[in-house]
């Protein structure tokens, strides 16, 4: 996968995201900040993310996914 | 055996796993030696609190390898486990370091099992 492909992925299920991702092939760092993860515990969020790339990771085209989740802050 | 009958053994083997053990890492390698970035990292977050834990290598036992994935629908390793529950892999463990609540979590959940051992 490209670092692009991930971010379209992520943002065509959390549209209001804003990623960053880091990383190549099939070891990729993802930062996501979205409205979406307001109230989740870090293990639901890291389920909304891994569930996007339920696939991906499964298959082995993803083997490895570091996240790191955010929630915009208001300030 | 076949598939379903080994999957079936290998999850309730899990579970026994997850039961019996206050903390454990489900990690590639072991804490001493680890296979793999994600699974060092999780282990030595583990070893920095002082409290004690358990350890399977997964790449020790195929079935577990293969079928820890769908114990508790979680796609990757290490998976670490905390009094039953699934806490999380390497990146939660690390944000839980951080933030001093993992010694506290791991402390409580040895401190509640060996009450009920005695």
């Amino acid at each position: 996968m490209t670092p692009e492909q991930v971010e379209e992925k992520i943002r065509a299920v959390l549209p209001d995201a804003r990623v960053q991702v880091s990383g190549e092939e099939c070891n990729f760092t993802v930062e996501v900040e979205s409205a979406a993860f307001a109230g989740k515990s870090p293990l639901q969020r890291h389920r909304m993310v891994n569930d996007i790339f339920r696939n991906e990771l499964t298959s082995g085209a993803l083997h490895a996914l570091s996240i790191k989740t955010r929630v915009p802050s208001d300030g | 055996m076949d598939t379903q009958q080994l999957e079936k053994e290998t999850l309730e083997k899990i579970d026994q796993i997850v039961k019996n053990n206050p903390v454990v890492i489900f990690m590639k390698g072991t804490p001493q030696m680890p296979s793999c970035g994600f699974s060092a990292r999780a282990a030595q977050a583990l070893i920095d609190t002082g409290e004690n834990f358990g350890f399977v290598n997964v790449l020790a036992d195929p079935a577990v390898f293969e079928f820890l994935p769908k114990y508790q629908d979680w796609p990757t390793f290490p998976q670490i486990y905390i009094d039953g529950e699934l806490v999380g892999g390497c990146d939660i463990t690390l944000e839980l370091a951080e933030s001093g609540e993992l010694k506290k979590m791991m402390a409580e959940a040895n401190a509640k099992h060996a009450q009920q051992d005695a």
